[in-house]
């Protein structure tokens, strides 16, 4: 089973290797929760990274393999009810840290000379690892939550294969053992390896 | 290029969050209570006139200043008479609650071996050792200590007494907890201001 697994994965990979649409691309990110995620952290992240491997399937249509952290903190002041009945006051340090693994569709569509727009959706889960400092207590609530994570990005070619990207990304993760749903947006700025102007062009005109 | 690495690593560590910065960020005061409990119908309450030291479960029992036991007392007799509740003299009438006051003061001390090798990478004094060596120490190396203070305050119910088990039910537990510090007047501030909490997040009562 596992031999025949690591030649399809080989096999996958050599085949991307030839289309010129297929790409890694690594940025920084920052991210701005809303609604449920902005009443446990009310403030934007400055800390997160993700890296992405985009597949072409077949012309200008990618399957894409993401995963990603993002870091949230932020100093509440208020009353926390704990599960077990307690109602502790003082400040609070709140942090959140989302570790969202994804795969998904998306279409690249080239621009020539490297540059590229693309949207797609991703699903998959995320581990959510909540913690919140009071006093000299520590109270956390961690769990895997299933989501859907659509996104959009422009590329700007730069030489030798590289691009200066932009993307923004909705995250969003449905409520999963009493853990209420989770939403932010994600904005990266990143490099962007493979998939060439110069292939591109080629693969472009192969399809007019 | 290089340039441009290093501010935005300074600019990632100095978002990074830094937590609790003075001694007044660790306070917290929690409090529990007996859903089950009929407070609409308390009226009367004793309250005895010093504060006992209760000792920990772990960590080392300190010795507790008990100069400032009366002020304490008087802001949670003057809370308890804001809720409408009126103290009593237990000698002559049965309270409906007993409301007992004990303060715990704790050193906790970690004893910590640490990994050398990862703390000084590459360190050519280390030749011949790796990451997974520790250091063992023969004696007690004191590495961490944290002095905790817990101001408690326990409401017993005289009303239901259990001659079963012989026990009173608390219905109303607050715990005032925190890093006393050095300065003990802004320690007990602190501690009245955390019992004007108690009370304040518990409109129950």
């Amino acid at each position: 089973m596992r031999p025949t697994r690591l030649l399809l994965l080989t096999g996958l990979l050599a085949s991307s290797a030839a289309l010129a649409q297929s790409n890694v691309r690594i940025s920084y990110e920052f991210a701005v929760p809303t609604h449920e995620t902005k009443d446990f952290i009310d403030r934007f992240s400055s800390r997160g990274a993700h890296l992405d491997v985009s597949l072409e399937l077949s012309y200008a249509f990618n399957l894409e393999l993401s995963a990603g952290l993002n870091s949230f903190n932020a100093v509440k002041q208020g009353l926390l009810t704990t599960t077990d009945g307690q109602d502790v006051s003082g400040k609070q340090f709140r942090y959140l840290n989302v570790i969202p693994l994804m795969g998904g569709f998306a279409w690249h569509i080239p621009l020539g000379h490297g540059s590229r727009l693309w949207a797609g959706v991703n699903g998959g889960a995320a581990y959510f690892d909540r913690v919140i400092d009071v006093g000299l207590n520590e109270y956390t609530a961690s769990d895997w939550q299933w989501g859907v994570q659509p996104h959009v990005g422009i590329a700007f070619g730069l030489d030798k294969g590289t691009a200066l990207f932009f993307d923004g990304r909705w995250n969003y993760f449905w409520e999963r053992h009493g853990m209420p749903a989770q939403q932010y947006f994600s904005f990266g700025v990143g490099l962007l390896f493979g998939g060439s102007g110069n292939g591109s062009a080629k693969s472009s005109s192969t399809h007019k | 290029m290089r340039q441009v690495a290093w501010a935005a690593g300074l600019l990632l560590a100095a978002c990074y969050p830094g937590g609790a910065e003075t001694v007044e960020d660790l306070d917290s005061v929690i409090t529990q209570h007996d859903a089950s409990a009929s407070f609409s119908t308390l009226r009367t309450y004793a309250l005895p006139d010093s504060i006992q030291g209760v000792t920990s479960g772990q960590g080392q029992p300190l010795t507790i200043d008990h100069s400032y036991d009366a002020q304490i007392l008087a802001r949670v007799a003057s809370n308890l008479d804001a809720k409408g509740l009126q103290q009593v003299d237990p000698t002559t009438t049965t309270p409906d609650v007993d409301v007992l006051v004990s303060f715990t003061l704790t050193r906790y001390v970690e004893y910590v071996s640490y990994p050398f090798y990862d703390v000084w990478p590459g360190w050519p004094g280390f030749d011949g050792y790796d990451g997974s060596w520790g250091v063992y120490y023969p004696y007690a190396a004191a590495y961490t200590v944290l002095d905790a203070g817990t101001l408690r305050i326990d409401m017993l119910d005289n009303r239901t007494p259990n001659p079963t088990t012989k026990q009173l039910t608390a219905i109303w537990n607050a715990s005032m907890q925190g890093v006393p510090g050095s300065d003990l007047p802004s320690y007990v501030q602190r501690l009245e201001k955390g019992i004007d909490q108690a009370f304040a997040q518990s409109p129950y009562l």
